[in-house]
C-alpha cells in the first residue's frame, strides 16, 4: 500500500477519528505491513506486546484459552479495529490470540512508535480511552444477559452483535458476512453447542434465519430476531 | 420537490437524514429510532413486520421531513 492508500484505510479506522491530515499521515509513515492468510495467528497470548496492530481489511476472531485449557471466543474484529493496543500500552503480555478468518491485510507499529504518535497527537488518546469505554461497555453487558437472561434472548443478542458489527444487507435479508460457527455462538453466548443447535433449527423451521448461503447466517425476520432479543 | 421511493428508502437511512421523523415512528409504535436492524431494512418492509399500512405510515413520515429536502443523501463526510 502507498501512504494514500494507508491514510485511507487509517481515515476510517475509530482509533483515527477527528484526526487531522498530519496524524494521519505521521501514522501511516510510521507503519509497516503484514499481510494475514485464513487461520494465521497475528501474535499468541502470552506473548510479550511488542507490536499493536490495526486491520486493515479482513475479519478477525479473538481467541482466549483459559487455564484449564477452553478456548472461548472474545469478540470478532473487522475493518479498522485495533489489536494489542490495550497490552501494548500497559506493556503486558497478550491477553488473547487473533486468528484470521479469512484473508486480510495489517498495519502495525513497534510498542515505541505508537507511544510517540500518542504523545505526538493527544486526539489519539482520546480515542483509545472512547475505545476501551466502548469494548468495556459491550463487555458488561454480555455479563449482564449471562447473569439474567433465558438463553434465546442470549443468543438472538449475540447475532445482533455481528448485525451491529459487520451486517450487510442482501436479497434474503440481513447477512453476517463471515463464517460463524454454532461452536463460535455458544462460545459468545456462554451456552453449550447443544442449545445453539436446538435454538437455531428452531429458528430456521420459523424462518427467522437461513445457513444456506456459503455457510454465512442470513436474518430473514429480522425484526422478529430484534423481539426475541428484548422480550422479557 | 420531486417526490421519490420513500418506500424503497431503508429507515436507517430515512432516520439518519432526517431525525425528526423519530417522531413519527413513536408515535405509530415503531421502535425503528436505534434499532440494529433500521439500516438494513427498507420503510415498506418495515411496515409489514409491524402490519401497518404502508401509505399511512409514509405520509406521517413525511410530515416529519422539512421542505427543502435534498434528492440524494449528502456525500460529504
Amino acid at each position: 500500500m502507498d501512504i494514500d492508500a494507508r491514510m485511507s484505510v487509517l481515515e476510517r479506522s475509530p482509533f483515527f477519528a477527528s484526526a487531522d491530515r498530519d496524524t494521519l499521515k505521521h501514522a501511516a509513515e510510521t507503519a509497516s505491513e503484514l499481510p494475514i492468510a485464513k487461520e494465521d495467528q497475528i501474535f499468541r497470548q502470552g506473548e510479550e506486546a511488542s507490536y499493536s496492530y490495526l486491520l486493515a481489511w479482513g475479519r478477525v476472531r479473538l481467541d482466549q484459552t483459559t487455564s484449564d485449557g477452553r478456548n472461548v471466543v472474545i469478540r470478532y474484529l473487522g475493518p479498522g479495529d485495533l489489536i494489542g493496543t490495550v497490552a501494548v500500552l500497559r506493556r503486558k503480555p497478550y491477553p488473547a490470540t487473533p486468528v484470521a478468518v479469512e484473508d486480510g491485510m495489517t498495519l502495525f507499529w513497534s510498542a515505541e512508535k505508537k507511544a510517540m504518535l500518542i504523545a505526538a497527537h493527544p486526539v489519539l488518546a482520546t480515542n483509545a480511552i472512547e475505545l476501551t469505554g466502548s469494548r468495556l461497555e459491550e463487555l458488561q453487558e454480555r455479563l449482564r444477559e449471562v447473569a439474567t437472561q433465558r438463553v434465546e434472548r442470549r443468543i438472538a443478542a449475540t447475532l445482533l452483535r455481528q448485525v451491529r458489527h459487520a451486517g450487510r444487507r442482501v436479497e434474503e435479508g440481513v447477512e453476517i458476512p463471515f463464517t460463524l460457527t454454532r461452536g463460535e455462538i455458544a462460545e459468545l453466548t456462554a451456552t453449550t453447542l447443544h442449545t445453539v443447535s436446538r435454538t437455531l433449527a428452531a429458528w430456521e423451521q420459523e424462518g427467522i434465519l437461513s445457513g444456506k448461503r456459503a455457510s454465512h447466517l442470513v436474518i430473514t425476520k429480522p425484526h422478529r430476531l430484534v423481539e426475541i432479543a428484548e422480550q422479557e | 420537490m420531486p417526490e421519490f421511493a420513500l418506500e424503497n428508502t431503508m429507515v436507517g437511512e430515512i432516520l439518519e437524514r432526517w431525525p425528526k421523523t423519530a417522531v413519527a415512528f413513536n408515535r405509530l409504535g415503531m421502535a425503528c429510532p436505534g434499532c440494529v436492524m433500521a439500516p438494513f431494512m427498507t420503510l415498506d418492509e418495515a411496515c409489514k413486520a409491524y402490519g401497518l399500512d404502508l401509505t399511512k405510515v409514509a405520509s406521517a413520515v413525511r410530515q416529519n421531513i422539512g421542505p427543502a429536502t435534498p434528492d440524494r443523501p449528502k456525500e460529504e463526510k
